[in-house]
């Protein structure tokens, strides 16, 4: 029961967050409308750096399993209340995948894409935690640790390949429209 | 805890023997390729005739011979180059052009293939759409025949598919064995499980983004069949991204290490059949009192699913192709197919026989028809000078 609470407390936090990123994104589409595209570029770039850095060298406390473990077990033994808030506090720590995720989630059109691919977010983070089924396959944590180092640096690849086709594409329209 | 198997094998069977093996084969590959009906046109019928050859030809010298990957290989990668070459020859035909325009896009005429199958699983399942601008019934490469054909393929032989069935692996197995000797042996053993990284990363993406990231971004087979056209500067970066992983890991690295680096290393298809294996009534085995550890298997695996610690545990890892190299190349003959749920050890050249006759029968029949093909179109170009009919 501990468990469930801890884990949908961990949802919650996220969707907290698919909340505040898809404001984040309009306030900026009001005020930088003209800024916001290289904005996120400047940011996705900066961002997946850091996270090829985090698959290269996965030192990052907050985002491993050992961390989690710790927290999930002293919230065993307490009220129920607490499992749930501490998944919510363990689902808001800002790491660098976390902080790519809010950056995406900030640039959907609308609410419910935030909501979305936040949910995703969660799916694919809880690697580690859910009881998947197949997961019993990977049986050897080594192979689970390894599959979720390569996935972060796929996605950082990813990341820093879609921002540098908007800098292009961007610098191309500026250079044929003469920088106007 | 390792059990000890004994297998007792002798490589191939006398030839009048594989000769009675073999004609069930050509008695049920006759009637699948010929669809049960008569075969009108000398092309057609010298087309047929030559693919009906080839594939029990090959077939009778995996039975007498005794080694599987050997004769395996030949049709595997044919399949690849032929399947290439009739594809295009059809796209160029039926509109002019490899690229896609954004028009037959729209128009949802584009060839499905099975690896985009496990982007679609999530979108199907939330949703129920096909994020793949294709035919669902009808037409070429329809998506409910991939599926069809998968599933029943996964079912029946495990991820034996990538070795027997998938129209994409005999490229870089084609250029694994193009080399002597590998001149890159040192492979990172992370880098085994980055095809589970790719599937993890395309599943989830194609759920959040309602695209086909990996069809979109990521495959290098769109170098050999069709390809977005290129139109706007995303679109040439990723034909330039999908031209280099092809050079990649289609040619260069396989011809470096002499192992199927697309397959072993990348495809999240291969990811996600591997646990077909699971459930499939085939494995291969290790007998670990007659390995000597020489370590002849793991250089010589493909894949990457052999290793110290699989030969000490008596079989390949779950993302064993079942291609028979290391059952060849082993100087024990220690290593056989098996059949789950049967002690081990049990019944080993039947076993064997049994399996080769599913893989052959269903190679026979899915590629046999791109044989069929590419020998009438190339018949053409020899008496109309034009490959289009």
């Amino acid at each position: 029961m501990s468990v469930v609470l801890f884990l949908a407390g961990r949802l919650m936090g996220y969707l907290l967050f698919g909340v505040l990123a898809w404001l984040t994104g309009r306030m900026l589409q009001k005020e930088l409308p003209e800024w916001e595209s290289w904005l996120f570029a400047v940011v996705y770039i900066i961002l997946a750096v850091m996270l090829l850095r985090y698959a290269w060298h996965p030192g990052h406390a907050s985002c491993t399993m050992k961390s989690h473990a710790r927290w999930l077990d002293r919230f065993k033994r307490m009220h129920l209340l607490f499992p749930f808030l501490g998944g919510v506090l363990i689902g808001v720590n800002v790491c660098y995948p976390f902080m790519l995720a809010f950056t995406t989630a900030a640039e959907q059109p609308n609410l419910a894409r935030s909501l979305f691919f936040f949910i995703f977010f969660y799916l694919g983070t809880s690697i580690y935690l859910l009881p998947l089924p197949l997961l019993g396959a990977f049986r050897n944590k080594t192979a689970l640790r390894a599959i979720g180092r390569l996935s972060a640096g796929l996605v950082g690849l990813y990341y820093l390949y879609s921002s540098t086709i908007i800098f292009v594409e961007k610098v191309t329209v500026l250079w044929f429209s003469g920088g106007g | 805890m390792n059990k000890h198997i004994h297998i007792d094998v002798q490589r191939g069977m006398p030839w009048w023997k594989a000769m009675l093996v073999c004609l069930p084969m050509m008695v049920l590959t006759f009637v699948l390729l010929s669809g049960g009906k008569a075969v009108t046109g000398w092309e057609k019928q010298v087309a047929m005739a030559v693919t009906f050859l080839f594939f029990n030809g090959l077939f009778f010298m995996t039975l007498k011979d005794g080694r599987t990957d050997r004769w395996r290989a030949p049709a595997f990668i044919l399949y690849a180059l032929l399947l290439s070459f009739t594809f295009i020859v059809h796209m160029l035909e039926a509109r002019g052009a490899m690229s896609l325009s954004e028009a037959k896009l729209l128009e949802c005429q584009v060839p499905f293939c099975h690896v985009v199958i496990p982007m679609t699983l999530v979108p199907i399942a939330l949703k129920q759409s096909i994020i793949f601008p294709g035919q669902i019934v009808g037409g070429y490469a329809s998506i409910s025949s991939m599926f069809v054909i998968w599933i029943t393929a996964c079912l029946v032989m495990g991820r034996g598919f990538c070795s027997w069935l998938c129209f994409f692996g005999g490229w870089d197995d084609g250029f694994s064995r193009w080399a002597k000797k590998p001149r890159l042996r040192n492979i990172p053993p992370i880098l085994k499980w980055m095809p589970f990284a790719v599937l993890l990363v395309v599943v989830l993406s194609a759920a959040v983004f309602l695209e086909p990231t990996y069809c979109a971004w990521l495959c290098p087979f769109k170098a050999v069949t069709e390809y977005e056209a290129v139109v706007n500067v995303r679109a040439l970066l990723q034909t330039i991204v999908f031209v280099s992983l092809f050079v990649g890991l289609v040619i260069v690295i396989p011809i470096l290490t002499k192992r199927r680096a697309q397959c072993g290393l990348f495809c999240p298809m291969g990811a996600l059949t591997s646990f077909s294996n699971k459930i499939n009534a085939f494995d291969v085995r290790i007998d670990t009192e007659r390995c000597v550890k020489c370590g002849l298997c793991a250089r010589n695996c493909p894949v990457f699913a052999l290793s110290d610690e699989t030969i000490a545990k008596g079989r390949a890892a779950m993302t064993c192709v079942k291609c028979g190299k290391c059952i060849d190349v082993c100087p024990k003959q220690a290593i056989s197919y098996h059949i789950k749920g049967t002690p081990p050890g049990w019944r080993v050249r039947f076993t064997r026989v049994l399996f080769l006759y599913i893989t052959f029968l269903f190679l026979t029949v899915f590629a046999g028809g791109t044989f069929v093909e590419a020998i009438r179109r190339l018949l053409n170009l020899i008496t109309t000078g034009s490959l289009f009919y």
